[in-house]
């Protein structure tokens, strides 16, 4: 036999349990995966045109949606590139509200990309256990903005709404509902000899080839490179917070999903702190407010809900261009933002999201493990197909 | 007239087939175990598992729901598959996995077929599965099918030789291959506190040959979608899936006729009703069951080449070991 | 490293290729070059310690040119990793061809081939040419060009 009549051609996708949106092209020789090529595409919903066509303020929804389980990076990436063009800067207790927000965001989807990967290589119980342990974060969240997911909390010039009455004990509940949860997860999951036997040494991504690559996030935190956007280019409350970045040496799977746990527990030591520290003040930028009609000024004073001021309608956003990137959950977003200053759009906006920057890893990884390791590696960069294709 | 019809199903020839270990206990048992299943699982992850049909009991004959929507659900056969292997695979396959219990003794003196080799020929039929789930595999026509036999078949070579070694170290213990014998000679101390190497091997292999946690390999979800099973719908997949249930049942029960006593301790006057005896093998082997289906809460799933690791690398050993322990302990006085 | 220094430097190293170098304080630069000395330019800030793409952007002016921009950065120096670093290059309306930057940087992979699917613009020399998040029959003017209007649907469809 020769070598081409060995080699199988495995279409694991679009509808496949593990696939997600997306089609993995595999060629396999025995149980050795030979060449494993994404085809993405499938749930591209072209946000980069909309948003020439759609006003700066309606743009904010509509580059959550792509990813879906780690919105407030999106927003706050787009919302600091808009900022920059705008000339303005959120106040600070803005800031922290943001910085709140994107951590409580952090930690729902980490334990969403660790749930996934665990029921990748067959333990139904962490997929439960992080999905249930996911809920009483995006309760808090749900508190602090209105909605579960799909915040837009984030605003030109600060934020929706203020702290809730109380909030702070009901968010000390739930990190102290999680911190024990953390022992139960290294029990039954991380520690599991099952578990070790199939991400230990598996999908190996050397520091070299992380940087090559261009990869992001924890995957690239685990190959031992310290970069984190919140340190190297600090933004919202980052500055005067107090963490260390999370990351690794060994590069396998088990080290991108241990990077992760790492970051949830610094992400609640961020929370804690913000709390702690979270200075009074206005949340919307003073321009703005005294453009809101008194009457309404006053109910946002009572209820700590910004209105928007009507100029929020047809924004207008003077000619340039603006960079912006932000450390989200399943890595850095970047935003590149063109405004010609004449139209209420922009003129041309470039998103690239961390799953797209992260998607060149599945034909880099997979090659020469077996046909079992392409979940478990799929799992382990805690890809999210809607995110790549945008 | 009832007189007759009882004691005609009391007939060992009738009752051993039909009724236990045979059909409807294996059948009301495979309703059962889905379900406890099913809910030990959920209570493991916090949800409520199945519930809403007979709500007083949790749910308790969600199966027999089940059971009807495979019955009602058409089967779909694909164009491009060998109809007449695709067809009668999932039949033949739970017809072989049921057929080693009825060369199981259900009390010292209540056999369908006293054989002095029963535990050979147990052993024997419990080896016919496979090899439709292999044909299975190639029949669907489907990459993941194929892959999924294929998967099958490399378990099969790692754990069929370690298991009837473990196996056969207790027939080499008690001197016979006669499962009555064998049970009937742990009256004072049960095999599995003689030779507990052999058991232990035996136990791991149970679940590897009926696919349960950690080694769902042939069927793994994330991987190859089903496996074998890929392609079947309807009561063709309800039987396929309930083949390896009933699998892992006929192997508990020889697992507690070999290793934990049989019916023993069973009193003396009882010995020839099948129902006490019976009740206690049953017990026994439910305990076995549980045991696996429980593991599906707490283990991810290996990858094949450790699993075939574990068949050749560990177990294999393991029974080799168990056999020279058996000897040794015959060689010392024996039982 | 401050803002000046570096884009002193980046100067000194680029001058010979003719790029101009501007910049955005704090911390990014512009660097436009020629597209036939794009890949050395690359190179050079590739040695300088700006290892990989962050993304790469195709931009659309009607009738007159399009502008590639790649922007990058530094993973493994860490004081280069505050810049951002645009690398721009004009191509004409009529014929957008250019070398791709595969060579340099492997991480444009897949970003140059996404602008070739939304933005018709050619990358020679990149291996996959070819649809990337478009059905691979469509056919017709790249999505993300000007000339593609979106058809909105108003309130009351």
């Amino acid at each position: 036999m020769t070598v081409e009549e060995r080699i199988l051609e495995l279409l694991i996708g679009p509808q496949h349990p593990a696939s997600g949106h997306m089609r993995l092209v595999a060629k396999i020789d025995g149980d050795i995966v030979v060449e494993l090529r994404p085809n993405i595409g499938y749930v591209h919903r072209s946000v980069e045109k909309l948003a020439e066509v759609k006003k700066y303020l309606h743009i904010i929804p509509l580059v959550e949606r792509p990813s879906l389980a780690d919105t407030t990076a999106n927003n706050l990436a787009y919302v600091m590139a808009l900022e920059k063009l705008l000339g303005i800067e959120a106040p600070p207790r803005a800031q922290y509200l943001r910085t709140l927000l994107a951590e409580i965001n952090r930690i729902h989807s980490h334990l969403y990309g660790l749930g996934i990967h665990g029921v990748m290589i067959g333990s139904s119980t962490a997929y439960m256990w992080c999905f249930g342990d996911r809920e009483p974060f995006i309760e808090i969240a749900q508190e602090l903005t209105g909605a579960r997911l799909t915040y837009s909390y984030i605003i030109p010039g600060g934020v929706r709404r203020d702290l809730p009455q109380g909030f702070e004990d009901r968010v000390e509940k739930v990190l102290r509902y999680l911190e024990n949860r953390m022992k139960d997860y290294f029990d039954i999951y991380f520690n599991n000899p099952v578990t070790r036997a199939r991400l230990e040494g598996v999908g190996v991504l050397t520091k070299e080839d992380a940087i090559k690559l261009g990869v992001t996030g924890p995957n690239l935190r685990a190959s031992g490179v310290p970069y984190d956007v919140r340190k190297i280019e600090p933004y919202a409350a980052y500055p005067e917070l107090d963490f260390e970045v999370v990351t690794r040496e060994e590069g396998d799977a088990l080290a991108r999903v241990f990077v992760r746990i790492g970051e949830i527990q610094e992400s609640m030591k961020i929370i804690r702190q913000v709390l702690k520290n979270i200075p009074e003040g206005p949340i919307f930028h003073e321009k703005y407010v005294k453009m809101v009609p008194p009457k309404l000024r006053e109910y946002m004073k009572e209820t700590g809900e910004v209105k928007f001021p009507g100029t929020f309608a047809n924004l207008r956003v003077p000619a340039g261009e603006a960079i912006s990137r932000v450390e989200g959950g399943r890595g850095e977003v970047v935003f590149y933002l063109i405004s010609d200053g004449k139209s209420l759009s922009p003129y041309r906006m470039r998103m690239v999201t961390p799953s797209f920057r992260n998607v060149i890893l599945f034909e880099h990884l997979t090659k020469g493990h077996r046909v079992a390791d392409i979940p478990a590696i799929y799992g382990s960069l805690d890809y999210f197909p809607p995110e790549a294709d945008r | 007239m009832m007189q007759d019809l009882l004691s005609l199903i009391f007939e060992p020839y009738i009752f051993v087939p039909l009724i236990y270990p045979g059909l409807i206990v294996a059948f009301l048992l495979l309703l059962l175990v889905i379900w406890l299943e099913r809910k030990i699982a959920a209570k493991v992850q916090l949800r409520y598992g199945p519930l809403y049909v007979l709500k007083p009991l949790g749910g308790v004959i969600q199966l027999v729901a089940d059971l009807l929507r495979y019955l009602f659900q058409e089967p779909i056969i694909p164009r491009a598959t060998d109809k007449l292997a695709f067809i009668t695979t999932p039949i033949l396959l739970f017809a072989t996995s049921y057929l080693p219990a009825i060369a199981l003794p259900v009390g010292p003196n209540f056999t369908a077929i006293r054989s002095d080799l029963s535990l050979l020929l147990v052993l024997a039929l419990s080896t016919l599965g496979p090899i439709f789930t292999l044909v299975m595999g190639w029949a669907s026509n489907n990459k993941f099918s194929l892959i999924g036999g294929v998967r099958e078949g490399y378990l099969v070579v790692s754990y069929e030789i370690p298991m009837f070694l473990s196996a056969l170290s207790m027939a080499v213990l008690y001197d016979s291959l006669d499962l009555i014998e064998i049970a009937e000679a742990q009256k004072g101390m049960w095999g599995i506190l003689l030779n507990p190497l052999a058991a232990l091997t035996m136990l791991i292999l149970i679940y590897m040959s009926t696919s349960k946690f950690p080694f769902e390999i042939p069927e793994a979800e994330s991987e190859i979608v089903a496996g074998p099973y890929t392609e079947y719908s309807g009561i063709l997949y309800g039987l396929v899936m309930g083949a390896s249930y009933i699998k892992m049942y006929v192997l508990s029960l020889l697992f507690a006729i070999l290793f934990l006593g049989g019916w023993n301790p069973v009193p003396s006057f009882m010995a020839s009703d099948p129902i006490l005896p019976g009740v206690l093998v049953f017990i026994k082997a439910f305990i076995i069951i549980f045991i696996g289906i429980f593991f599906r809460a707490v283990y991810p799933r290996f990858r094949i080449d450790q699993a075939m690791n574990i068949g050749w690398r560990l177990t294999l050993p393991m029974s080799i070991l168990s056999i020279i322990l058996s000897l040794l302990i015959v060689w010392l006085g024996g039982v | 490293m401050n803002f000046e220094e570096l884009k002193a430097k980046i100067e000194s190293e680029l001058g010979d290729l003719g790029a101009e170098v501007s910049g955005r304080e704090p911390n990014v630069i512009d660097i436009k070059v020629d597209k036939e000395k794009i890949v050395e330019a690359a190179k050079r800030l590739k040695s300088m310690g700006f290892d990989h793409v962050k993304a790469v952007t195709a931009v659309d002016f009607p009738k007159e040119r399009f502008e590639v921009i790649y922007h990058a950065s530094s993973y493994s120096d860490l004081e280069l990793a505050y810049f951002i670093v645009n690398l721009r290059t004009s191509l004409p309306y009529d014929d957008p061809k250019m070398p791709t930057l595969l060579e340099v940087w492997p991480s444009v992979l897949y970003q140059e081939q996404e602008e070739y699917d939304l933005m018709g613009i050619l990358f020679e020399g990149h291996p996959r040419m070819e649809r990337l998040l478009l059905p691979e029959t469509y056919e017709g003017i790249p999505p993300l060009r000007k000339e593609f209007k979106v058809k909105t649907e108003g309130i009351n469809v």
